[in-house]
Formats: C-alpha cells, structure tokens, sequence
C-alpha cells in the first residue's frame, strides 16, 4: 500500500529549534556578561543552566504524562512559523494521538539547541573576556550554599576541578560594599579564585542542558517510533506488504472436435442409466457397450482394459477428472465425452466444467475431447 | 510429534468441490490457493488460526483420486474391525502407496495423527455410488468426523446427500463457504466442538476471540474512516508563484496533483480496510477505482452524500441557515417535488453546488509572491460524500467472505437511509462535525461521531 505520501515524522522543526537557539543565546548572554568588571552572578547562571533547564523538564514530563503537554515546542507550533508540510506532519500525528509525544521531542531538540547556545556563548566570553565568577547574597553564606552546590555538582563527583568547595565560595564571595572600600579587583590576591569558578559552570552545562536533554530525546524519539510502528495504520500497511498477489494460472486447453469415427465402443465410465444414455445423439450410441470406473466389477474393469479399438468414454461433466480415469486412459485410445443432466433431462456441459475437461484433455495424447455439434452454440 | 491438545480438523472429500474454500472461509485467510482447477491442492497444509486464547488447525487437503484403489489396498489387508485404523496407518507408511497414491496418503495422514475429519460433497448435484469409496475409507481411520454439504450451484440435491452421509456421518451440515455470514461460520466453529470433548474449551475460546476480534475490525474501520475524512477535509495544494497570472498558468497543474494526492490517499484508505479483513487477495483494480461516481464529479453527488432535504436539515441544526429560509425550501420541495433545480433562493452553493468543487485562492507572501492555493473542498457535502462512498465499501469488504474471490462490486448505496434512520441527537453530532471538518476546525470525537454509521 503506498501511503499517500511519506511523511518525516522525526524530521526537526526549524523554527522550533530556531526559538530554542535564541533563547539560549539571550539568555545565556545576559547571565553571562556581568558588569562592567566582568563580575557574573554564579547564583544568576545557575538560575539559567539549571533551574530553568530543570523546571522545564518538570513541567512537560508532567504535563506530558498527565495533561495536554504543555511544552516550548506547542507554544511554538501555536504561532503561524511551521511550514506547510510540517503542519501536515503535525495534523496526521494528531490523528495518530501522537502529537503530544512529537512536539515533547521537538522540545527536547529546542533544548539541546538552547544547551548549545549557551555553551557557545559561555566558550566565546571565556575566551575573549576574563569571566569572574563571584556570587552574592543577603542572607546566605558560604557554608549555607555549599550543600547546595555540592548536590548540583553530585552527579560529576569524579571531576575534582570542579566540585566547589568552601574556601573558593568564601574567596569568591562579592558585595558591592567589599568593592567600594577596596577599589580595584586587580589587587585582590582572590582574582585567580575567580576564574576558578569555570568547570564548575561548565560542568553544569554539560550535564544539565546538554546530558540531560540528549537522553530525553533519544528516549522520546525510540519511543515515537514504537508507536508509529504499533499504529493502525502502519500495522495494516505492513500487512499489505507482507501479502503478495497471486496471478491466476492460464492453462492450456485442448480443442474440442465434433466429430467420430463410425466404429466405437462406448464405455460407460460414469455409470449413465439407460434414459440418460437413450437422450444422447445416435453416433454416441453404438452397439458394443463396455463398463469401467468405479462402479464396475472387477470383471467389467479388466474387460474394459483388455479392449483395443478405440472408445467413447462417457463422465459426469461436473465431476472433476481423477486420476482413476487417467489412469484407466494410459492403456486406451479414443474420445472422451463429459455428459451434464439434471432432473434426469440430458444438457450441454457449463463452460467452467467443460474447461476443466478440455485441460485434462490437454494432457493426453491418445485422446480428444468430444462434443456433438448441436451442443456448442452455448460455448463460443 | 503432534500435539493431541491442538483441535484439527482435515477438510477431505473429491477434488473441486470446495475443500480449500471452506478453510479459507472458515480461517478468513485468502492466502489458501482456490481455483476452479481440480487437483489444486496437492499437499495437506495446516492453516493455524490463532487467537488470543488459543489455536486451532484447519488442513487443506488434496481430494481423492484413486479410492477405489485404496479401498482394494486396505480390503486386502485382511483385518479386523478393531485393527482397521492400523491398517490405514500402514498403508500412509508403506513406501509403495505413497509412490501410487501419493494424494491419500498425504490426505490420510493429518487424519491418522489426530484430526478429525470435515468430508466434503457438493450439495447442488447427485449423490453417486462411486463416493461410497472414499466415506468408507475415512470410516475406517476411526476418528471423529462431520459431512459438510456445500451447495455450490444450488441446494437440489441437500436432502438425498443427507440421506446418504447419515450412512457414514454421525453428524451432517450444510456449510456455503460463499455465502455463509459471519456468524453461522461461528455457529459452524462451535459445532466442531462437538467432534472432541478434549477440544471443547479451547474452541469455545476461539469463538468467543473471535467475535471480539470482529468488534475490534469494526472499531479500526472507523478509525480508519475518521483519519480518511479528516485527511480530505483539510488537504491542501500550494505552490509560490510570482504574480497573477502564473498563478492561472499553474492552476491546471494544482488541480491535478490535488485530485491525484485525494484519489490516492482514498485508495489507500480502501487498501487499509482490505488489510483490515484480511483481504488481500481481492480483485479490485485499485488504479482505476473510480467509484461510481468519481470522487470529483460533483453532478452526481448526491447518490453518495446527503440528498437535498437532508442537506436542508443538515443546515438547520447547525444554525448555518435560518429556520425560515429552510421552511420555505422544504415547504417547496414537498409541494414542487422535483421542481427544484440547482435555484434554491437562498442557500448558496456551498450546501448543493455541483459548480465547482475547488477554486485557486492566492496569499501574499511576506517576502513577496503569492502563495497559490487549491484545497481544501468547501463544499458542505462533501464530508457526507466521502462518509457514504466508505461505509458503502465497508459493508461489502467486512461481509465479504475469504473463499469469495470474485471482484468487488460498486452499485448505489443506501447512506441517505442510514443517515436519516439516525437518532437525532447523533444526527446533529455528525452534522456538527462534518461542518466544523469542511471549516477547517477539528474535531476531537470524530470517531465516535461517526460510529453510529457502522451499527
Ligand atoms: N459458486 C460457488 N462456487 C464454489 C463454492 N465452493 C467452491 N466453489 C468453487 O469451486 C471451485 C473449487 O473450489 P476449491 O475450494 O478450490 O475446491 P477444492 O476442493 O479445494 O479443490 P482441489 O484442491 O482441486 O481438490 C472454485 O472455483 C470455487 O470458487 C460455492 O459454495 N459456491
Ligand atoms: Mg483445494
């Protein structure tokens, strides 16, 4: 079954993902360029790779499994930017009550492209301007965030470097105030305690936005495709594949001649009674009567085999040929006659018995098939 | 090693009288080879019907060919009556019959493993003598069996063949593979029970997934409707263009990838629910299934759609038209009758137009162009039209029997009907929704809107 057109349902929306770049590049952007010292918030890029990165995974697992899957990639899909044959991708998902499931992985896309943007942003300010990475709070303190930060940074545990610890966080610790009485950072001996900060940031990216969110795809995506496969639809379209399609068999068949030779036995293979026998045409009814076939004695049968001339042997039109005739016929010579009645009222044989005579017929070389001529005008 | 708990029945008897038909029917699987050629079947092959709760094993058989023979064989053997099953076990494993009767032995021998016998006549000609052969034979084998008559041409000759397989059947039936609907074959399926006290659960089982599974094929029909009409409804053609008039030049050409994108995705549709049943075999010509009348033929639209009146009615409970102009409309089909031609004051020709279905419609593109537009059909219909000429198929494909080989037929349907015998409510819900397909809007319950058409 050809489908009507092949749709590409794991094919990614640009737009979608455009909207995730962007946000990333914004967001990331704006935690990241601090003040005019470079100073940036490290609790104002934690709200940006991992609160928000979190949360967001919270709210469309939930409201995928329990709602109507709220996620940035339908808030997307809302605005006229899908392209036309996407909208058709969508409106068949919808059929298929998938549509929930591709727009969550369309968001887990958007995702990874806000995860590459900011990664993208924070490698290019790494790079071309000296990032300090301090924080700052009014009620905190260090050995408060610490358990906090230690938590976040659980999953790399491995990764020395960048595991915070106390003593960074107390070096690193800004306040306006600190700034004003000390003047310039420069002659702080904590400015490498700054930069310090990096693979722990990066670290958290990695993990949180980029990790995190490839999982989820891959998983969404291996999931979509089971129940694409499991539809209906691809179901009975796969069904349709699997069936070929027979093409009927022509076989040969014999001509059929009207004509018989003036010295015949008949040999009454289908055990005709007398009034059927007495309504055939009067070449088919000659003096020297033979008996075969399975209502025959023993007798009869090797009578019948033992005769050399050659024979009209009648059948039952509507009784298939078996291979007791055919083989009774190995022996013998002549024409074979298929006799069709009802209500003991002699008629023409019906085309679709006729035709299986005329096959067997075709098969044998010692015999033909016979028909009186005022039988055929309901065959040609 | 055969597995004595697996109900099987053997389907024997002469060549050609519908042997593999009734397997067919009987395991609704077209895969069994049929043909009005005698000796088709050449070896025995069990065709496994699975359900949730169990299986059963139909074998297509080879007919008799040499029964008179084999008769003289087993006659020869001298044996008692307790032993002659044995001595049909020796003659399927005599080197020597297998060369020389090549097709009893292979249609014996399910039947000395296990099987239960289902023997074959042809209800439509005379009983002869020469089948006494054969009905011995399997009376010899000593396993359960049951006559089935199948009336191939008529039913003239049931009550002598009755008379006779009483002789050698304990139990007789008349079975059309043909014709026999759905639940008589369950009925039939149920009297095998019957053959084998040991297999009474599971072939109880059987029927009961069976009859479930036939609601499920219902089920997917539908859906398969829902997403068709849903399809056709929205499905659009475009393609940019510069101006005006390229947008003329290339309208032909729109015109034609849209009816080809909605004939095909119909025929795709049709080929689903052929899947569905099991077909795929069927003889329809699917390149050129222009049903009568073609999809895009709107002059004779409403041999397949609603009729005018119903139209009307359609209208009103949707609040499309006012209650008045309606009135007056059917106040005038009663009293003109016919004398209504396409002039109805009033109702514009998206409820009856048989003008024309699709028109270009063309949208300025933000970076320049336009956006030349075929699609969707506005025409109120149309949905109706597409509902009718489905469920028309519906009816023949879900009846259709697996035995029946013989091509499709299309003739005039009976929708309107169907649609008119509808309770109320569920006629406002489906004109409800057919409107809200036709404007585009979707529809979240369309299948159970449209489930009513299925009963
Ligand atoms: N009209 C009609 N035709 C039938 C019916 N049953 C069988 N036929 C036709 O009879 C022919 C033989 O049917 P099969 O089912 O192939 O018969 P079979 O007994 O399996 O034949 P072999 O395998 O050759 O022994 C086919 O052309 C069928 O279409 C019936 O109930 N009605
Ligand atoms: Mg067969």
């Amino acid at each position: 079954m050809q489908s009507s057109q092949p749709q590409p349902i794991y094919k990614l929306s640009w737009p979608i993902l455009f909207t995730g770049l962007a946000l990333g590049f914004l967001l990331s952007f704006a935690a990241l360029s601090g003040d005019e010292q470079g100073r940036v918030n490290v609790l104002y890029l934690l709200l940006v790779f991992v609160f928000i990165p979190l949360l967001s995974i919270v709210i469309s697992i939930g409201s995928l499994i329990t709602g109507k899957g709220i996620n940035l990639a339908r808030l997307t899909s809302k605005l006229p930017i899908l392209s036309a044959s996407q909208s058709r991708v969508l409106h068949q998902l919808q059929q298929k009550r998938l549509d929930k499931l591709w727009l969550f992985m369309q968001s887990q896309a958007a995702a990874l492209a806000y995860a590459v943007a900011s990664m993208l942003t924070f490698v290019l300010l790494l790079l071309v301007t000296d990032i300090n990475f301090v924080w700052r709070s009014t009620l905190l303190d260090a050995s408060d965030l610490l358990p906090m930060l230690n938590t976040i940074a659980s999953p790399w545990w491995f990764w020395q470097a960048a595991q915070p610890d106390l003593a960074l966080l107390q070096a690193t610790q800004d306040s306006r105030l600190t700034q004003l009485t000390q003047g310039a950072l420069t002659s702080d001996p904590n400015t490498l305690a700054f930069a310090n900060w990096w693979p722990f940031v990066f670290a958290t990216l990695l993990v949180y936005s980029f990790f995190a969110r490839g999982v989820l795809f891959l998983v969404t995506r291996f999931w979509l495709s089971r129940q694409s496969q499991q539809d209906i639809q691809t179901q009975l379209d796969q069904q349709w594949q699997q069936h070929q399609r027979r093409q009927p068999s022509s076989p040969t068949l014999s001509d059929i001649t009207h004509t018989l030779p003036s010295h015949l036995a008949i040999t009454n293979w289908a055990g005709l009674s007398d009034p059927i026998k007495q309504q055939l045409p009067s070449q088919c009814r000659q003096s020297s009567e033979l008996f075969a076939g399975p209502l025959a004695s023993d007798e009869q049968q090797h009578q019948a085999e033992q005769h050399s001339g050659e024979q009209l042997v009648l059948v039952k039109a509507w009784e298939p040929p078996m291979a007791e005739l055919e083989d009774y016929l190995k022996t013998g010579q002549g024409y074979l006659l298929p006799v069709n009645y009802r209500q003991h009222q002699l008629l023409p044989p019906e085309t679709q018995h006729l035709n299986e005579w005329r096959r067997f017929a075709a098969g044998l070389n010692q015999w033909r098939l016979y028909l009186p001529e005022q039988w055929i005008t309901t065959h040609d | 090693m055969t597995d004595h708990s697996l109900p099987q029945f053997a389907v024997v008897g002469h060549p050609n009288k519908g042997k593999s038909s009734i397997v067919s029917t009987l395991s609704h699987n077209d895969d069994v080879v049929i043909s009005s050629q005698s000796g088709t079947t050449q070896t025995a092959d069990p065709i496994t019907v699975e359900t949730l709760h169990g299986r059963y094993q139909l074998i297509d058989t080879p007919g008799f060919q040499r029964p008179i023979k084999v008769l003289k064989w087993l006659n020869e053997q001298q044996v008692n009556a307790h032993e002659r099953a044995a001595a049909v076990a020796k003659f399927v494993d005599d080197p020597v019959c297998q060369q020389q009767f090549p097709d009893e032995v292979a249609l014996l021998k399910p039947i000395i493993n296990g099987a239960a016998i289902l023997y074959v006549v042809d209800g439509s000609r005379p009983y002869g003598a020469e089948y006494d052969a054969e009905m011995e034979i399997l009376r010899w084998t000593g396993q359960p069996s049951m006559a089935l008559i199948n009336p191939i041409e008529n039913t003239d000759h049931i009550t002598e063949w009755q008379n006779a397989l009483a002789q050698y059947f304990k139990s007789v039936r008349v079975f059309n593979p043909m014709k026999a609907d759905f639940d008589k074959q369950v009925e039939l399926l149920k009297t095998f029970a019957h053959l084998n006290p040991d297999w009474a659960n599971t072939l109880t089982a059987i029927t009961d997934d069976l009859v479930h599974k036939r609601d499920e094929q219902r089920d997917t029909s539908i859906k398969i409707l829902a997403r068709l009409v849903d399809d056709l409804c929205h499905y659009q053609q475009s393609q940019k263009v510069l101006n005006k008039a390229q947008a003329k030049q290339v309208q032909p050409v729109l015109e034609k990838r849209y009816q080809h994108w909605m004939k095909q995705r119909e025929q795709t549709a049709i080929k689903e629910l052929l899947a569905n049943y099991a077909h795929f075999q069927v003889d329809i010509d699917l390149d050129h299934l222009d049903l009568p009348p073609d999809l895009f033929d709107c002059s004779e639209w409403f041999a397949w759609g609603l009729n005018k009146q119903q139209l009307m009615y359609a209208a009103t409970m949707t609040g499309a038209v006012g209650g008045a102009a309606v009135d007056f409309a059917l106040a005038g089909h009663s009293f003109m009758l016919g004398a209504i031609g396409g002039g109805l004051v009033g109702f514009g020709s998206a409820w009856f137009g048989a003008d024309k279905l699709v028109d270009i419609s063309l949208k300025g593109l933000p970076l320049g162009g336009y956006q030349a537009c075929i699609g969707p059909i506005k025409n109120r219909n149309f949905p109706y039209v597409i509902l009718g000429r489905f469920i028309f198929l519906y009816q023949q494909i879900s009846q259709l029997n697996h035995a029946n080989r013989t091509a499709l037929q299309f003739n005039a349907t009976d929708f309107q009907d169907r649609v008119a015998t509808l309770e109320k409510s569920s006629q406002k819900e489906l004109h409800t929704a057919c409107e809200r397909l036709v404007k585009q809007k979707p529809v979240d319950d369309l299948e159970s809107v449209i489930a009513f058409l299925f009963d």
